[in-house]
């Protein structure tokens, strides 16, 4: 959870993902980052993806899992700055609009709802 | 050498029997039971790995492999790239059926979905035979409900249908990035990005249409917010006491939006407003309250500058000559319509009109389709 940079600000938490998301890491994070999202309260989980590199199918589920667990507890999950490969990923397995994408820079996490 | 089958999903899910989970600080969450395990194409569902090779984090229930095929089933294939791994070879949900790793691309909820069933996310189509009850939300990407919507969350990436209605109870919410075709509606808000077919009436609910509205029957309370052609074939609008309005002339989207935003400054300016009045009372709140009034007045300028943008691309965008208002029935007085800037009330019996925009006017056509 460390390497993905968490920053908390109220009740929304940013994580920035970076590098390579794969069968490799994708469980391991999804189960991390769910037991951080149901301690911390959080209504919000941002997922940064400008520096992520490749992301694969098994990286697109996690993304996935953690958008059916959010969206089922009436929570949200957005997708921010998504980099050309992850835009790529998700138009090939047609769930471009399946997350909501945010763009922008740092104040775009102040539109949200507290 | 031995061999296990590893799981990234959990094999001995049985949606027939789910039971709510406890969490961490102790809350049990009816709303959310995990009906489904979602899995999207090329995903690796289970694989072959050594059984003295340490395990990746995350994977479910290893079992012992003698050596038998692999249990590949519908929707399923082994890697091309590593004959050891199950992949999905399209968006579903995935679970073992006679033994063998299933997907399924069209989730049946053959039930109500209620507390039996939870909130639903689905990365496919989905049809739901029962009723979708009141509190309960189900996203997926073309959705079909039998029975009726009562006030329920829908959201549909793909078009919606009803077959039963909807009745709203004035918290149905129901969004569509395609079409929407219902029986009738009541009590609710309908947002589609299609067009919105609605073969009986249209009671109490706000419309945001990017397309084409159709009311086949009576469309009486609420606004509808559209772009293009509304057309009522019986009745506009209820009587005085029954406030029922067009807005056209702006983008639908981009005015839900701007509505939001402006939902969103005036819980800010309350809460800047509050908290200013904490500050003042006590040097020890003011410590307590003066960091989160710094965080909501800065939430507050990007907000309004949000909206500021959201406004100058609405007026820029605006076109009136694609909005027409097609009633061959009844318009009763009370109807406020109001295309772009231009605004009008009916005041009296109408029958068989089109309304159009032209020179900044509002101007009453008859009869309302022109046969060619």
């Amino acid at each position: 959870m460390d390497s993905l940079n968490p920053i908390q600000q109220g009740t929304t938490l940013l994580i920035q993902f970076k590098g390579e998301v794969t069968l490799n890491t994708a469980p391991d994070l999804r189960t991390k980052i769910e037991s951080f999202v149901e301690r911390e309260r959080i209504e919000h989980l941002v997922a940064d993806m400008q520096e992520v590199t490749f992301i694969d199918s098994s990286g697109v589920g996690m993304l996935v899992a953690l958008k059916t667990k959010m969206a089922s507890k009436s929570k949200s999950l957005f997708i921010l700055n998504p980099s050309a490969q992850v835009r790529s990923t998700l138009g090939l397995v047609h769930l471009s609009n399946f997350f909501q994408i945010l763009e922008g820079d740092e104040g775009i996490l102040d539109i949200l709802p507290e | 050498m031995s061999q296990i089958l590893v799981h990234y999903f959990d094999p001995d899910f049985d949606h027939m029997h789910l039971t709510p989970k406890e969490s961490v600080s102790g809350k049990v969450d009816h709303y959310n039971l995990d009906y489904v395990q979602n899995v999207v194409a090329g995903q690796v569902l289970a694989e072959l790995v050594p059984a003295d090779a340490p395990l990746r984090p995350g994977v479910i229930s290893p079992r012992p492999w003698a050596g038998q095929p692999l249990p590949v089933g519908p929707n399923t294939a082994v890697n091309p790239k590593n004959a050891g791994q199950i992949i999905a070879t399209v968006n579903g949900y995935v679970f073992y059926h006679e033994g063998v790793i299933t997907v399924k691309k069209l989730l049946n909820v053959r039930r109500d979905v209620d507390f039996h069933t939870g909130n639903i996310v689905f990365v496919s189509d989905i049809c739901v035979h029962g009723a979708i009850r009141t509190g309960f939300s189900v996203q997926g990407r073309n959705i079909l409900v039998k029975k009726n919507v009562e006030g329920a969350r829908v959201e549909a990436l793909g078009s919606f249908t009803a077959e039963n209605g909807i009745k709203g109870g004035k918290m149905a919410r129901i969004s569509a990035k395609g079409d929407i075709k219902i029986p009738f509606i009541e009590n609710a808000t309908l947002i589609a990005d299609g067009d919105i077919l609605i073969d009986g009436s249209c009671m109490h609910t706000d419309v945001w249409v990017q397309k084409n509205l159709v009311v086949k029957g009576r469309l009486q309370g609420g606004t509808i917010h559209a772009n293009r052609i509304v057309y009522i074939q019986d009745q506009l609008g209820g009587g005085i006491s029954t406030m029922t309005s067009i807005e056209m002339g702006y983008d639908p989207a981009q005015m839900f939006n701007l509505r939001a935003a402006d939902e969103g400054i005036a819980k800010l300016k309350a809460l800047i407003e509050s908290l200013e009045k904490k500050c003042g009372k006590h040097a020890e709140l003011k410590a307590e309250c003066e960091p989160k009034l710094e965080i909501s007045r800065t939430r507050l300028v990007t907000l309004q500058k949000r909206r500021q943008a959201l406004w100058e691309q609405m007026t820029s965008e605006s076109d009136l000559r694609t909005c027409r208002i097609i009633v061959p029935g009844q318009i009763r007085p009370g109807v406020e319509i109001s295309i772009g800037g231009v605004y009008c009330v009916i005041n009296d019996f109408m029958e068989n009109v089109c309304i159009t925009c032209q020179d900044n006017e509002i101007v009453f056509d008859s009869p309302a389709m022109v046969k060619k």
